[in-house]
């Protein structure tokens, strides 16, 4: 470690304390009783998984239970607008995933009644880049293998994602047109029917997050074929990324949290500090990293910053071209 | 494998285990019994509970609570009629009418006993031969989960047996209403009438505990008579079934436990699909069917044995592949991972000391259950000497809090209400309340799993009848709706033309 | 029998007409099912009126009166009750409920209906408020 990034850390250390100090003392009680903390994925899910780890530091940060109520369906839309619909008291948090909660007010304006302005960012945690898996015994070796295939069979080869329009589905939808093929895209609720589909042979191939198939993939219950990011993951070191097989499909889920918007500012601090405490906790890191789940912390403003840029980027990828035909 | 078990016995038989042990199993009965809290809440409320522990003792608190919170629902379905959640429907057809012919304790003696059975039995399948049973598991594709949810479907039949048209009429009129909410298909929201508590659907649980639980507050308030049993009915106390009603009962309990541990492998499905089948089959089965819903102890086994043995095939996929057969062990997964143990593969051999005494706590939930349950059942049935004056408030009470805590959500209190009222009206009417109950469970998943077979096939429905799976299925669906509907019909002729 | 069968079918036949009117806006796969359904209760309501029509037997009167009076009560105090619980919180409307119910109801000694209400009461607190932590609706009174 540099020293000026050992210094930056210290000072970032000591503002944090600083700022706990002066949170605590204006926000007084809060929280005062158990704060419930929306996820719009189904139990068991890597969302799921990060949320009830993080509610227990949380619980140890700030001396209240934070209760997961998971609000599962159509892509993440139920769960994020309970959260931006819910109650501003401040005992309603939750989590929110990149790119669904960007990307599905963009191209379904009318039917998803909230805008990613809704949201108070309290910050990012994670970013799990999505990847391409088939089952274990798939003739599909490799990605150019699955290309190939869907050359010769176009719209036979079937596909899981996790519903149109989502970070799976828009990955998928890149990588069909730079590869000149179309998939048979089906929906799943959730990851664990998708895996039962997958590895009985149902379907083909799974678009899916790293984090949620790294240890099946080590196992050998599932193969991995290509990782839609710049860089490789550490996870799943042997597998190629998109653009090392010349692809620009990029992709990744990242997943942090947030309140309704109009949530009294000295909660969100106490949250935000919490949270910047939590993310610099070694077990805690420690506990990511057995679950797979790559750290991108994010705190506050710069969270906010990067929601913003996420939804300018989808809405001129969107209003260029597209993707769902109505 | 014996060494492994060697170990794990040596810890659970300790009495620090055995006090986690009693403490998660009391826990869970109260769980179970009271309206809307399932057994997933139940253990993700313990989960955090369990942070503080070590994973082994932290899993026998967990086994203890799921196995003891499927059983406890059984009790208050079978003396009030108002089941805790949806394991415990089909627990009331046949259970509460012996409560009211004065056999309370006999139908807790027996449900006590097929809910050990049933769990024992499926917990042996998980040490034994779950390797297997995962790979079964994941035969089962989408159009598998369609055919199964129509074949839970068919068991309207069964339970309309005064009128079909009137228990079809219930359960259409429930497919209609399951439809209500977010199609995640298309994004599109249906019949919400602009409600955000609607997005989800109609919650099954406040659905349920109106219809059951709040109606039944309704009914007894308004009846004449001070107390749920007939005044000129004699009390038995006998609780421990005889040798007669074992001799009676064991087939149904031992093929309802093989139907519950398959559902329960099944990602997917889950305590009501298997109690609500094993019913069905249980009155195919008998000699006499039309016994059934007027207090055939056959039926309280049938259900009670299969929603227990959900208990250890649920786990079986969630232990063997890392893919959770229900909710309750999603959270029994989330529980795993914060505990550093992955589950998959290795968990049978790189933590196989921890995963054998998940499995042997398993028993011994179920063995603590069945001593709690004969125990205590006594006491139970003292519930139904209750005045109904006071015992309605009590209900009524624990109805609103019940489905308020399901989702912290007012909105669920307003339409335990409504389904409230409907359910009393339409009890009153001659109308069977419990198919909209299980329309309201498989509906949406009898149309998602269809609509996703109908894109994996391109739109034909040829597939359904070439993969030997499904046309298996369809065989079970038309022989079991087919066949006493051909009985009856002759029956009918019989006595018409006699 | 007759009269009141004939009245549900009516009553779920106008339900599914407004069930398919209001799904003519959905995206056609989205439509499928609901209107499937809604046709399939229209056709049974109409079985329905067929054995209402025939059934000519005189209207057999159950013996019971319909306690509409009672009915009407009960339900009014339940309402009342989950509308109390928004404004006063859950335990202090539980306690009014409870009280009043009982002594409407005349269902039993005073002293023995405010143990009730008091214990019932208390144990919902203790053990969903102190042991499992569910957040209880709390309002102008405790």
């Amino acid at each position: 470690m540099s020293r000026t990034r050992k210094f930056c850390m210290i000072t970032m250390m000591a503002l944090v304390c600083l700022a706990l100090a002066l949170g605590t003392s204006f926000a007084g009680e809060y929280p005062s009783k158990a704060v419930t903390m929306v996820v719009a994925y189904a139990p068991g899910g890597s969302t799921d998984t990060l949320a009830r780890i993080t509610a227990k530091y949380l619980e140890a940060e700030l001396g209240q239970p934070f209760v997961v109520v998971n609000k599962d369906g159509s892509g993440g839309d139920i769960g994020f607008t309970a959260l931006a619909k819910a109650k501003t008291d401040g005992y309603t948090i939750g989590l929110i995933n990149v790119s669904p909660v960007v990307v599905n007010p963009i191209t379904r304006p009318k039917v998803v009644r909230y805008r990613i302005t809704d949201f108070a960012p309290i910050a990012n945690v994670v970013t799990d880049p999505g990847i391409i898996c088939v089952g274990a015994d798939s003739p599909y070796k490799t990605l150019q293998d699955l290309i190939d295939d869907a050359k010769k069979n176009p719209g036979k080869i079937s596909i899981s994602h996790e519903g149109k329009g989502g970070g799976d589905h828009l990955g998928i939808l890149a990588f069909e047109k730079e590869a000149g093929i179309t998939l048979n895209g089906v929906p799943f609720d959730g990851d664990a029917p998708a895996k039962a589909a997958l590895m009985g042979g149902h379907i083909d191939a799974m678009a899916v997050n790293v984090s949620e198939v790294a240890d099946m993939i080590q196992s050998g219950q599932l193969r991995g074929l290509a990782v839609e990011n710049s860089k490789r993951s550490p996870e799943v070191a042997d597998l190629p990324t998109f653009p090392e097989l010349g692809f620009t499909v990029l992709q990744a889920s990242s997943r942090g949290f947030a309140a309704p918007k109009d949530m009294a500012k000295e909660q969100l601090e106490v949250l935000i500090n919490a949270m910047t405490k939590i993310a610099n906790d070694p077990t805690y890191l420690a506990e990511l990293k057995k679950l797979n789940m790559p750290l991108d912390f994010m705190a506050g403003d710069d969270y906010g910053k990067f929601l913003l840029e996420q939804h300018e980027f989808w809405k001129g990828l969107w209003e260029a071209d597209p993707w769902i035909k109505k | 494998m014996f060494d492994h078990l060697a170990i794990a016995l040596g810890y659970v038989l300790t009495p620090h285990s055995f006090l986690v042990l009693f403490l998660g199993t009391a826990a869970g009965l109260v769980i179970g019994a009271l309206p809307g809290l399932s057994s997933t809440m139940g253990v993700a409320l313990a989960i955090p509970l369990t942070f503080g522990m070590d994973p082994k003792t932290g899993l026998i608190l967990l086994g203890a609570i799921y196995c003891s919170s499927v059983y406890g629902g059984s009790i208050t379905a079978i003396l009030l009629r108002t089941p805790g959640t949806d394991a415990s429907i089909a627990t009331t057809f046949d259970g509460f009418p012996m409560t009211q012919q004065g056999l309370g304790g006999k139908a807790i003696g027996i449900s006590t006993t097929a809910s050990f059975i049933g769990g024992i039995i499926s917990t042996v399948a998980l040490l034994l031969i779950a390797p297997l049973l995962a790979k079964i598991a994941l035969k089962f594709g989408p159009p598998e989960y369609f055919l199964v949810a129509i074949f839970g479907l068919s068991i309207i039949i069964s339970v309309s047996s005064n009128s079909y048209l009137n228990g079809l009429i219930s359960g259409v009129f429930g497919l209609l209403i399951a439809t209500v909410g977010m199609d995640s298909f298309t994004g599109y929201p249906r019949f919400i009438f602009n409600s955000d508590s609607l997005l989800d659907g109609i919650p099954i649980l406040p659905a349920l505990i109106g219809l059951f639980s709040l109606s039944q507050a309704i009914k007894i308030a308004i009846s004449q008579e001070s107390s749920i049993v007939k005044k000129d009915v004699s009390f038995s106390d006998r609780v421990l079934p005889t040798l007669a009603d074992m001799s009676r009962t064991w087939v149904t309990m031992i093929r309802s436990s093989v139907i519950g541990t398959i559902v329960g492998i099944m990602p997917g499905a889950g305590t009501s699909i298997a109690s609500f089948i094993s019913y069905n089959e249980a009155r195919r089965a008998s000699k006499e069917p039309e016994s059934f819903g007027k207090g055939n102890p056959e039926g309280v086994a049938a259900s009670e044995a299969a929603n227990n043995a959900v208990t250890g095939g649920s786990l079986v996929p969630a232990l063997t592949l890392g893919i959770p057969g229900n909710a309750v062990t999603a959270v029994f997964i989330g529980g795993l991972t914060i505990h550093g143990l992955i589950p998959g593969p290795n968990l049978f051999i790189k933590y196989a000391d921890i995963t054998y005494t998940l499995i042997l706590s398993l028993f011994l939930a179920n063995i603590m259950f069945f001593v709690i349950g004969i125990a205590f059942a006594k006491y139970f049935v003292k519930v139904i000497k209750t005045p109904t004056r006071i015992l309605a408030p009590v209900i009524c009470v624990l109805s609103v809090i019940g489905s308020f805590a399901i989702r912290n959500n007012l909105f669920d209190v307003g339409l335990l209400f409504g389904f409230g009222i409907l359910g009393y009206l339409m009890e009153r009417y001659d109308f069977s309340p419990a198919p909209i109950v299980l329309a309201l469970i498989l509906g949406p998943m009898a149309e998602a799993e269809l609509r996703r077979s109908l894109i994996l096939f391109h739109g034909s429905f040829v597939p359904f009848f070439q993969r030997p799976l499904s046309l298996a299925i369809i065989v079970l669906i038309v022989l079991s709706v087919l066949f006493p509907l051909y009985k009856e019909i002759k029956k009918s002729r019989i006595r018409k033309s006699g | 029998m007759k009269k009141r069968d004939f009245l549900i079918a009516v009553v779920l036949i106008i339900f599914s007409a407004a069930a398919i009117i209001a799904a003519q806006e959905y995206p056609q796969e989205s439509r499928v099912m609901p209107n499937v359904y809604s046709a399939l209760l229209i056709i049974l309501s109409m079985f329905l009126i067929k054995r209402s029509l025939k059934n000519n037997e005189a209207e057999k009167e159950t013996g019971e009166h319909a306690p509409y009076r009672k009915f009407f009560m009960v339900t009014a105090s339940i309402l009342l009750y989950i509308i109390l619980v928004r404004f006063l919180g859950f335990y202090s409307s539980t306690l009014i409920f409870m009280l009043s119910f009982m002594f409407m109801m005349k269902a039993a000694k005073t002293i023995t209906v405010i143990i009730i209400s008091l214990s019932t009461t208390g144990l919902i607190y203790t053990f969903f408020d102190l042991m499992l932590h569910i957040p209880i609706p709390r309002g102008l009174l405790f």
